[in-house]
């Protein structure tokens, strides 16, 4: 963290989460669990420094005045337009190394992990 | 082959050349580590490329070594992102720009350090290793294709590939004295580079000299089948209508440090004494890039890294209850900070509920942006940018922290944005440190940055660090 | 109080193609486990999908057959969740702008026809198999990444009996196509449901998701037991759970899922790996001109034009290829009555046995007809042509050869079945005897030892004369 700002950085975003419904951190929890990474108690509250932080950036962008309705196809796509691209329906085989033997456990030519209950 | 090149040719099956030339990169990752991978008598050349790949007649490459970012696949090396969770991962393929050069003779001598799965500005968040400045070991060599910049400027190969998602090759190439290039978005395939934000990101180019990075960017262009967002083919998108006359200057730009600034408008004098226009440009969106910029490759990434979880390849927990639990320690395990950081925030930004706000709205900047950079480069030849606030920092607490590096990010984001070209050209040295600046160019017209920055070098010579050397090429 | 229900359906059908929806992996069931993979499609650093153009044009084909809106720019999408069986953590499919939109599909039920609407068709990739044994589950990746078709219908089904019957019609459907072979039990065919009941008139009730019926008949008893039970929770005063449940096909009821899923966030968002698909002009007309006639649709002709039976014209339109043999046939100008009744009987049971298929057979449509022809001309008799038949599919070759050759003509002349008559009569002399004598019962062993001597060919009715006149 920036030492200079780093108190008053820290008062605003106690002051957004007071504000606002559902609190940064608890945001933050539903994120982990939808990422499948765990926090410790600790790295929840740094992290929801740093998310927040981050957050509060992006929220700049509200700044930028709403244009004519973007069509959804053009959202996202960085490729200009151009002739489809497809590939023939035809039959390549890997020939490289057999990539099951890349798996930490596995167990006659199939990957094996813990049982789901 | 370029002439620069010809002395490379063979070094390492050369039994009397190669001794000198290992003692010599030895020297050097002693004091910058650029190297994660390094097997010099065990390239990785075109017999590793698979069946089909024939040699190219021209041989463009015969026997020259190169460099390759460790996110980028080559087969018979790991490949591990700068990260513990592929840290022993063997990559059973290789990607299709270093197959385009090993079919050419190239050979891809080791795999370069870098910023984790390519999230930073200094190379100091890789997880496997540390890299450092030539020019100052004290300072970081920039990133995220930090060690490739390194091990360029040092000599230890003439070219270097890395990868470019915010600035990840002209950055590092700035802060370490070599030209840095970013080719348009979708000129060459993504196909073998360990995904970060697939909209934003290519491999780049870095060496000492125009030429070389021009035959590098031609040999790898092109489209790729295997790349549905790869462009086509790289001849016709090289067009060549006279030489670049005028450069844009964007209204209002700030926040550089009085090296950078200085070293930035020396450069902008010597663009005029080059012969270009200077034409101030006013592009008010830029304001809004940088933000844009991150929620869209946060995003991204979130989805990207969901596949490591040390299932079927990489790293796995060496206990678990469950397959939940599995993929959770994994993860957790497996990366550092920074890549969880990303990885919430992109999260966050496609949550129902939160998608319209950021990830949307981000997209409807981009395009606008997007739209007034095409309109501004039909006014104008080419875009003259800083490259970053700063020369190269200090490693630790006294240089940026990560949140400050990200905002550094500006600069050169915005061509990731919009897709654009963009070139970082060495500009000599400032208290001894390298300086640079940037050229954006429009879609597909990379030969306009190379025109550009030809005939800038007769007047910044690229600058040689302390211990430079080449006798070993003899 | 009275409760209506609203059933909806979510197919998945699996394409066929070669290869997989986005590397060029043989889409192939029953292989050995993990060998048709590569590290597209198991999601290996740094690779990159790359779109199978047969498996969209296919996709395209069903949503065109179900008069779905096909889209002019269909843009791919990732659903991001994790689970073992899925290489990448996310799945490419489609979700704001999928490749076919409104569009309906009409199917016989309960002796009429319903029209149930289709809201949408998209394209998307599967996931791996797991297989649990014991403390471990296994991943097989070899179907990752086959290509599939999800159709989504509108909750406009009310029981167990629509859903079957429109399955059933469906499955007729993509077969037709040859999209699918709608095999439920391997798999090709997967179809899942939305339960709602509530009190008549009140709109869609609490929605319940089904799954895990594996085949159209437990699709069936599924939907009527969660109807049931739906109903029997309102009139108790209770309210319905929204949740997903299974079909337990041991003990005929739906449950709970054991893991309680937290509803998904699946953070929808293009995937910018592909470009949105751009079907340009010269691809839709190739979509249209590959249109087949509905299966539906044949059926009322060959009702109505040819008048078969109901049953008839089901048989025949099991598989498409079988429909075409007959109405090749009947060009050719076979009689369509008599051409329906053999292929469905006869030419059916013999193909069962050697395990080949009709339009590969040596009985193509123009000996087929040549020998209904014959048959319809009193040249040969029923069971001869049955001989004939069987000859014709083992030696290839002609019909008219075959009778010729073998001497299969029916026998008419009454001077031939006049001697064959006395030739056995003769030799059964005792047995004539009895028959004058008042026993009747021996005639028919007559008239069988006769129509041997004639090696089945003698007709029948002249040879039954004959005998009866030289018995009297």
């Amino acid at each position: 963290m920036d030492k200079r700002d780093h108190s008053c950085e820290a008062k605003k975003l106690r002051e957004a989460r007071s504000q606002s419904g559902a609190s940064l951190e608890e945001e933050l929890s539903i994120a982990a669990e939808l990422a499948y990474l765990d926090l410790s108690e600790l790295e929840r509250r740094a992290f929801a420094e740093s998310v927040g932080r981050m957050l509060e950036f992006f929220a700049t962008m509200d700044g930028f005045p709403a244009q004519r309705e973007v069509p959804y196809e053009g959202r996202g796509e960085a490729v200009p337009r151009g002739a489809n691209r497809l590939r023939p329906d035809r039959r390549v085989p890997f020939l490289g190394a057999d990539l099951i033997e890349a798996a930490a456990q596995r167990e006659e030519h199939l990957v094996s992990i813990p049982n789901i209950l | 082959m370029l002439d620069e090149l010809r002395p490379w040719s063979g070094l390492l099956s050369d039994r009397k050349r190669r001794p000198g030339y290992e003692a010599y990169a030895a020297d050097w990752e002693g004091r910058i580590g650029a190297f994660l991978q390094f097997a010099p008598e065990r390239p990785a050349g075109a017999d590793a490329a698979p069946a089909g790949a024939s040699l190219d007649a021209r041989g463009d490459f015969l026997g020259v070594p190169f460099a390759v970012k460790d996110n980028i696949a080559v087969e018979g090396f790991r490949m591990t992102c700068g990260s513990r969770i592929l840290e022993n991962f063997r990559v059973p393929y290789t990607a299709t720009c270093v197959r385009r050069l090993q079919g050419r003779g190239a050979l891809v001598v080791g795999k370069t350090n870098l910023d984790e799965f390519a999230m930073g500005s200094s190379c100091d968040n890789s997880a496997l290793g540390r890299s450092s400045n030539p020019y100052d070991p004290v300072r970081v060599t920039g990133g995220s294709s930090g060690g490739s910049a390194a091990a360029v400027a040092a000599g230890v190969v003439p070219f270097a590939l890395g990868t470019d998602t915010g600035g990840s090759v002209r950055q590092p190439a700035s802060f370490c004295g070599v030209y840095g290039l970013k080719p348009s978005y979708g000129a060459v395939s993504r196909f073998g580079l360990a995904a970060y934000a697939s909209s934003l990101e290519g491999a780049g180019v870095l060496a000492r000299s125009v030429d070389i990075v021009e035959a590098v960017f031609r040999s790898m262009c092109g489209e790729d089948p295997l790349d549905q967002t790869s462009a086509a083919s790289g001849r016709s998108l090289l067009a060549e209508d006279g030489p670049p006359r005028s450069v844009g200057l964007i209204k209002g730009l700030g926040g550089l440090d009085a090296e950078a600034e200085a070293a930035y408008r020396d450069a902008l004098r010597a663009l005029e004494d080059s012969g270009l226009r200077l034409v101030e440009l006013d592009l008010p969106l830029l304001d809004y890039v940088l933000p844009a910029y991150y929620t869209i490759a946060t995003a991204e990434a979130s989805a990207n890294l969901a596949r490591y979880t040390g299932i079927a390849y990489g790293r796995r927990a060496a206990e678990a209850e469950n397959p939940a639990d599995l993929v959770r320690r994994s993860r957790t395990e497996g990366f550092g900070d920074e890549v969880k950081l990303r990885i919430l925030l992109g999260t966050f930004v496609l949550r129902s509920g939160f998608q319209d706000r950021y990830y949307l709205k981000a997209q409807e900047i981009r395009r606008a942006i997007r739209d007034e950079l095409a309109e501004a480069l039909r006014r104008v030849d080419l875009i003259a940018l800083p490259v970053f606030p700063t020369l190269a920092f200090p490693h630790g607490d006294t240089g940026m922290d990560q949140f400050q590096q990200k905002m550094a990010d500006k600069f050169t984001c915005t061509a990731n944005v919009a897709g654009l070209p963009a070139l970082a050209v060495p500009t000599g040295l400032s208290k001894g440190l390298p300086t640079g600046i940037q050229l954006m160019a429009a879609a597909f017209r990379e030969d306009r940055l190379f025109a550009c920055a030809r005939s800038l070098a007769p007047l910044y010579p690229v600058p040689e660090p302390p211990s430079f050397s080449q006798e070993f090429l003899k | 109080m009275k409760y209506s229900s609203y059933v909806g359906l979510e197919i998945h059908i699996h394409l066929l193609t070669q290869t997989k929806a986005f590397c060029s992996c043989a889409a192939r069931f029953g292989d050995e486990p993990n060998t048709n993979v590569c590290p597209v499609c198991l999601g290996y650093p740094g690779v990159l999908p790359s779109l199978n153009e047969d498996a969209l044009f296919m996709g395209y084909r069903v949503a065109h057959a179900l008069g779905c809106e096909l889209s002019r720019c269909t843009i791919f999408e990732r659903k991001n969740y994790f689970y073992p069986d899925m290489p990448k953590n996310y799945q490419i499919s489609q979700f704001a702008a999928p490749l076919g939109g409104a569009g309906y599909f009409d199917f016989e039920v309960r002796g009429g026809i319903k029209r149930l609407s289709i809201r949408e068709c998209h394209f998307e990739e599967d996931a791996g198999k797991l297989v649990h044994a014991g403390t471990m589950t296994f991943i097989d990746y070899n179907r990752a990444g086959y290509p599939l078709l999800e159709i989504v219908t509108e909750p406009e089904l009310v029981d167990g009996e629509e859903a079957e019957a429109f399955l059933r019609s469906f499955r007729r459907l993509v077969r037709h196509l040859g999209v699918c072979d709608g095999n439920m039990e391997e798999g090709s065919l997967r179809c899942d449901a939305n339960v709602s009941v509530n009190e008549e008139g009140r709109g869609l009730g609490v929605k319940v998701e089904l799954k895990n019926m594996n085949s159209s008949r437990f699709v069936r008893m599924g939907l009527d037991y969660e109807v049931k039970r739906q109903t029997a929770r309102l009139k108790d005063g209770r309210k319905v759970e929204q949740e997903t449940r299974l079909w337990n096909e041991n003990r005929d009821v739906t449950e709970t899922m054991r893991k309680k899923e937290s509803a998904s966030d699946y953070r929808y968002f293009p995937e910018p790996d592909l470009p949105p698909f751009r079907p340009e002009e010269a691809f839709l007309a190739r979509v249209r001109d590959s249109a087949i006639e509905l299966p539906l649709a044949r059926k009322r002709r060959y009702l109505e034009a040819f008048a078969l039976t109901e049953e008839q014209a089901e048989l025949l339109l099991e598989e498409r290829a079988v429909a075409d043999y007959f109405e090749s046939a009947v060009a050719l100008g076979a009689d369509p009555r008599s051409a329906a009744l053999w292929i469905v009987g006869e030419l059916r049971a013999q193909l069962a046995r050697s395990g080949v298929e009709i339009a590969s057979c040596a009985l193509d449509p123009s000996r087929f007809t040549s020998l209904l022809k014959i048959l319809a001309a009193g040249r040969i008799q029923t069971t001869i042509a049955k001989q004939v038949l069987r000859a014709v599919l083992e030696e290839n070759r002609d019909p008219e050869d075959l009778i010729a050759e073998r001497g299969w003509e029916r026998i008419s002349d009454r001077t031939v079945l006049a001697s064959l008559v006395d030739e056995v009569l003769t030799r059964e002399a005792a047995v004539v005897e009895r028959i004058r004598s008042g026993d009747r019962k021996p005639i028919a062993f007559l008239m069988g030892e006769a129509m041997k001597a004639s090696a089945g060919r003698a007709e029948p009715g002249a040879l039954k004369e004959l005998v009866m006149e030289r018995l009297a």
